[in-house]
């Protein structure tokens, strides 16, 4: 397990948040919305690219307005980045709740020069933590560019 | 003003924590509630075609009163017409034009010029739709609203589009074209929009947005 401090993905949650897509799709019986289609979604200095994106959301018992989100299922090249450091694999899932963010399907942690590759990746939006996780086969390889100066 | 002796390191480190936990409680908070804009815009239109939806069982026969009907039916044009009913879901809404004329005696379809609707939801909401022109056919059950639709609700969403085609019967809504909606948290823009309000009505609807679409939320400070 290799903690890196992910400071910079503690984003400005008050920023305006934009997602464009080829289609947006909401089943309201089902209480979601997919995003999908060459998806983009910015907020601040924060960008989500993937395939598709599904949000699932709680229904105000109260009228049939829509309440909050639960959860993000990101699908098909996801790629997360901050400006410095991004992360990149085959699948996201952002839950609210507990403000985590876990990565899968060969992920690739960058920040300045170097790489880490692994299985899995654990993001705590809480306090800006990422943490690789390379269980079962995968080793985990971590490229590391030579500084030049 | 003296608060007595500086509160003990441990109960500081608390107060630390418990703020962290707050700030972190209130970012999510505002994240929880992105999704806001999207889909009373989403909810809106639909709202408008709930408005309609009391019209599928009923026809035209009932959208006109007995001597509306008479002069529709003789192929004469009816002035300022004015009708008003109650959707499924026990809403009052009233439709006005400037004028409607049938295409024939019996007719198939019947031209309303500046149609407006206004729809007041039993929570207090109200909201109308407007368009240029109207076309009601019969036997398909159908409104097309064409010319600068406007769909405008009491919260201050905003709905436009240069079609909307209403499908009493399938209780579905679309528009060919471009749609866009903005709302105090945002906007949303789409190449097509299509809905259908589902057996439940809005609470079963199921919507698409296509040909490229484009949301955006402003979080509100109070997040």
């Amino acid at each position: 397990q290799t903690e890196s401090p992910f400071g910079g993905f503690k984003h400005d949650s008050s920023a305006p948040i934009e997602i464009t897509s080829d289609s947006l799709e909401v089943q309201q019986a089902n209480n979601l919305a997919i995003f999908a289609g060459s998806v983009i979604a910015g907020q601040g200095t924060l960008r989500l690219t993937a395939d598709r994106v599904a949000v699932s959301y709680t229904q105000d018992k109260a009228d049939s307005e829509t309440g909050a989100i639960q959860n993000m299922r990101a699908d098909g090249n996801v790629f997360l980045s901050n400006g410095a450091e991004t992360a990149q694999g085959n699948w996201a899932e952002y839950d609210v709740a507990s403000g985590m963010v876990r990565m899968g399907g060969s992920v690739v942690l960058t920040q300045g020069g170097n790489a880490i590759s692994g299985e899995s990746l654990v993001i705590d939006l809480n306090v800006g933590t990422g943490k690789i996780e390379g269980q079962g086969s995968g080793r985990v390889k971590s490229v590391f560019t030579p500084s030049k100066n | 003003m003296a608060e007595g002796a500086p509160p003990p390191r441990d109960e500081r480190r608390a107060a630390r924590a418990l703020d962290r936990r707050q700030r972190s409680v209130r970012r999510h908070s505002v994240i929880v509630r992105w999704m806001k804009v999207l889909l009373p815009l989403a909810a809106l239109v639909l709202v408008g075609l709930i408005f309609l939806q009391g019209r599928d069982r009923g026809s035209v026969q009932d959208l006109f009163t007995a001597e509306e009907l008479a002069r529709l039916g003789a192929g004469l044009r009816l002035e300022q017409p004015r009708f008003a009913g109650v959707t499924e879901g026990g809403d009052p809404y009233v439709v006005t034009a400037d004028w409607a004329l049938p295409d024939k005696a019996m007719p198939e379809e019947i031209e309303l010029e500046n149609p407006k609707g206004e729809l007041n939801l039993r929570d207090g909401r109200q909201v109308t739709a407007t368009a240029l022109t109207g076309m009601m056919r019969r036997t398909a059950r159908t409104l097309t609203l064409t010319g600068d639709v406007l769909i405008l609700s009491s919260e201050g969403h905003r709905i436009e589009a240069d079609e909307l085609l209403i499908d009493f019967g399938n209780r579905r809504a679309s528009t060919p074209g471009p749609v866009h909606g903005t709302g105090p948290e945002g906007s949303i823009d789409a190449g097509r929009f299509h809905a259908e309000a589902g057996e439940g009505g809005l609470s079963q609807a199921h919507i698409w947005f296509e040909n490229r679409v484009r949301v955006l939320f402003i979080p509100s400070q109070d997040g």
